[in-house]
């Protein structure tokens, strides 16, 4: 296998850097996805009393890992719009929920959830989340072809930024016991590792 | 996830030469404001749930307050009942000074009366400024009547609903049925102005709140009340069940109570965060020009580094006839000194006439000076 075309043989730790968070976002959807069909909520909920990851954002950690593991090993054209396409739907579409107080089905659309701590829809993903993976799941479609516009760094990077802000956010709501800096408003709050996993 | 966002985005926006990508600025201040942001926003709305929880536990104190003082008073008018019905009916002097202590104890309490068995008044404490209800019959009152038959039937103090008062004002009237050897023997009841009992009870009791009391939709007391909360979150709704009634008090932090309860940490927040990405974002940018700059400069030298190595130059003392002007080199070798000059240096001589020589070898030739040279002669930009 060669290399891919954007591989720079003088930055090789960025790609690594791409390379292991993909791997630990896939990792951390695959075992929440396992703690929702064994019934393990140490795995969903990491404490008891604290919100749960929810199956669809499980689905989007796994889902935006691949896609990164897709842009290190070159295969852009066809992998990252699908996996990020994917990935911004289902986040636009919670966003929507949201906004519009509307129930489209999608929350409970893969699996029935049944942990409904800090959930304000039951199984449905908090606006935390869905709006990090519009933004992750946009930029990955951006990063379709080897090339692309010259402000595509820009955005790509500032999607990035506020992603990790958020999450950033979200751990020190834990450390600190701010809620409101992992659940905005009434509705459905961010887990502790769904925010490690945004980060 | 965003760190390899990040990663990838680096990857991309950098150019050749450069470590970090010129766009870094902007991110990098743009996750900066967010985080503030949302702190901020986290900030208000932990202190907005810490300003609910004090008024949830002022609003606790309060109606228990209520409750116990109010429940005081019912106690000693059923322990005026229990000496009757175990003694009989007393005399009515006996009756009126057993009274008037009760109404010098509990000041709130604005009559003590005993209506008979045909529910009509007959005696009064205090009789002065209360005349006029002696020998009413309550039968007329709908309300009134309605609590005295229910605390008939029910063998238990009962609390009216409120009722205005015959000496002007809104209130509520307790009855305690009196039963002396299981036959009824009338009531006691005891008359009490609601914004003064309630003022007396609730003085003193958090005094940053506001209060307001209602019964079926009626405001019957209110406390520092003009002013409504600020958040509706802040609004805290309670119940007070009192024998046959019930009170809701809604209470609210007053405007001075919720500035003492405000903290500016949310503000500073948001204003260190912009102050804190406005510098970030400054930094880095001017970090990355000087940087660029360096690295500009770093060019520079070496090219101009190079560029001395292969210049040539003259140093020291240079032997040369006084007369041929020729010049020896280090072999002591008589060189002409166009060709010594050749030799040691990058620079080539062409050859022409100084205005001296070229006038001498006109004069030589035979020729006339020309103007052009004479001018220079005169010009004297010679040695």
């Amino acid at each position: 296998m060669h290399a891919p075309s954007h591989f720079h043989p003088r930055r090789p730790r960025l790609i690594a850097g791409a390379a292991i968070s993909g791997a630990f976002c896939a990792l951390l959807g695959l075992l929440a996805l396992f703690g929702w069909y064994c019934h393990i909520p140490q795995l969903v909920q990491v404490q008891p009393g604290m919100a749960p990851m929810q199956y669809n954002s499980a689905l989007c950690f796994v889902l935006m890992g691949l896609a990164l593991e897709a842009w290190t090993c070159g295969r852009t054209r066809r992998a990252l719009p699908v996996l990020g396409g994917i990935v911004a739907l289902m986040g636009a579409l919670t966003l929507g929920e949201y906004l519009f107080r509307a129930r489209l089905g999608i929350d409970q659309l893969f699996f029935r959830c049944y942990i409904a701590t800090g959930s304000s829809v039951m199984g449905r993903m908090s606006p935390v989340a869905a709006f990090s993976f519009l933004l992750g799941g946009s930029a990955m479609v951006l990063l379709t072809g080897a090339t692309g516009p010259r402000w595509r760094a820009l955005a790509v990077g500032s999607a990035a930024s506020v992603t990790i802000s958020i999450s950033l956010v979200a751990i020190a709501g834990y450390g600190f016991d701010l809620p409101g800096a992992y659940g905005w408003g009434q509705f459905t709050r961010l887990a502790a590792h769904s925010a490690a996993g945004l980060g | 996830m965003g760190l390899g966002l990040f990663f990838i985005a680096w990857k991309l926006g950098l150019r050749p030469g450069e470590r970090t990508p010129r766009w870094l600025p902007v991110p990098l201040a743009l996750a900066v404001v967010l985080a503030s942001v949302v702190l901020a926003f986290a900030f208000d709305a932990k202190q907005d749930q810490e300003i609910a929880q004090t008024v949830r536990a002022a609003s606790n104190t309060a109606t228990s307050l209520v409750s116990v003082r109010l429940d005081a008073r019912i106690r000693s008018l059923v322990r005026m009942e229990r000496r009757w019905a175990f003694s009989g009916r007393p005399a009515q002097a006996v009756w009126q000074d057993d009274a008037a202590s009760y109404c010098h104890d509990f000041p709130d309490l604005q009559a003590i009366e005993w209506i008979d068995g045909s529910h009509i008044i007959r005696w009064i404490v205090p009789l002065a400024g209360n005349e006029a209800k002696l020998n009413r019959n309550l039968t007329l009152e709908v309300s009134r009547k309605a609590a005295i038959e229910r605390a008939e039937r029910e063998h238990q103090p009962v609390i009216t609903p409120m009722v205005t008062l015959f000496r002007g004002g809104s209130g509520f009237i307790v009855y305690v049925p009196i039963f002396v050897k299981g036959q009824p023997d009338g009531f006691i009841a005891a008359t009490v102005n609601a914004q003064a009992c309630l003022s007396r009870f609730l003085d003193g009791v958090a005094p940053g709140e506001a209060i307001s009391l209602s019964e079926h939709g009626r405001v019957v007391f209110t406390r520092d009340a003009a002013t409504p909360a600020r958040n509706p979150d802040w609004l805290v709704d309670a119940k007070i069940p009192i024998h046959g009634t019930t009170w809701n008090v809604r209470m609210w932090p007053t405007p001075k109570f919720q500035k003492q309860l405000s903290s500016p940490l949310a503000a500073v927040v948001l204003c260190v965060g912009a102050l804190g990405a406005l510098l970030l974002g400054g930094v880095c940018f001017l970090a990355q020009r000087s940087s660029r700059h360096a690295s500009e400069t770093m060019l520079a030298n070496a090219a101009l580094k190079s560029a001395l190595e292969h210049v040539k130059t003259l140093e020291g003392l240079l032997p040369i006839c006084s007369c041929c002007k020729r010049v020896r080199d280090d072999t002591g070798y008589w060189n002409k000194i166009e060709t010594y000059i050749h030799t040691h240096t990058n620079a080539s001589l062409s050859h022409g006439y100084c205005p001296e020589c070229a006038a001498k070898t006109f004069e030589d030739f035979g020729f006339d000076v020309p103007e052009e040279v004479q001018a220079q002669l005169k010009a004297k930009n010679f040695e």
